[in-house]
């Protein structure tokens, strides 16, 4: 198998991972003061990604997988707020548990890796190009 | 041993083979890059790579082995580093580039002499 176009496989193959956890950052910034609906129920669970490797048997290529999305369990933080319709009978709702920071981070690890994979792409290309000017 | 001249259109192939194929893993390795316990991947040497060529008579592919690197490992046991991989593959992409123009120059070369150009 050409290793040129295997290029293509596997470096789209990880920028569609990225693109994934790109977009799971944003569903867990988004929900960042998600509280449940019914009083002393859990908020919004930050929701986190897995890759793993894996082959294509069509290009021949190492390409990533995306795994699975779990829930991140407890951890939640506490507010004292009687009013609220998901306060609990002491008074307190639970708030996701979504730190900025961390998915600030993450979210720049992602857009990193994401170009990385882009200059993979445009490099195989530009070898490529280079065999075919072999012809003219 | 080999014993014939060495001819620039016998090994500018094998090089740019040898190359795409180096180029392959690289991206392998950066597409790689946030996978749980993947350990970088490198290939044969071009020396080495050349022996078993001209033993099988084939433009096969270079054997994939593990990367020996020290820029250090993350905390599942990935050693992949981003910034080392995409100077290898800038790196690569220029040996290439040398490569190709050398052939075309070859080419040229073949060119003058049968008057052509």
């Amino acid at each position: 198998m050409d290793p040129l176009r295997s290029i293509g496989a596997t470096a789209s193959s990880g920028m569609r991972a990225q693109a994934e956890r790109l977009r799971i950052v944003s569903e867990n910034i988004a929900n960042s003061s998600s509280t449940a609906k019914e009083p002393g129920g859990d908020p919004y669970k930050r929701k986190t990604i897995s890759f793993e490797s894996s082959f294509d048997d069509r290009t021949q290529a190492a390409i990533v997988a995306l795994g699975d999305i779990n829930e991140e369990q407890g951890g939640f933080k506490l507010r004292y707020d009687p009013s609220h319709p998901a306060a609990d009978e002491n008074g307190y709702i639970k708030l996701p548990n979504v730190n900025p920071l961390i998915e600030m981070s993450n979210m720049r690890e992602a857009s990193r890796s994401y170009e990385a994979n882009l200059s993979m792409i445009e490099n195989a290309r530009d070898m490529r190009r280079q065999l075919v000017d072999m012809l003219r | 041993m080999n014993t014939e001249p060495t001819s620039i259109f016998d090994l500018a192939p094998k090089r740019l083979q040898w190359l795409s194929t180096r180029q392959k893993v690289v991206s392998e390795n950066i597409a790689n890059a946030d996978v749980a316990e993947f350990r970088a991947q490198d290939i044969e040497s071009f020396a080495s790579y050349l022996n078993n060529v001209r033993a099988s008579s084939t433009l096969s592919e270079a054997e994939v082995t593990e990367a020996e690197t020290n820029w250090g490992e993350d905390m599942t046991g990935n050693n992949v580093v981003l910034e080392e991989q995409v100077m290898e593959a800038n790196a690569t992409a220029g040996q290439f580039r040398i490569a190709a123009s050398l052939y075309r120059k070859a080419h040229e070369m073949l060119h003058t002499v049968a008057g052509r150009r």
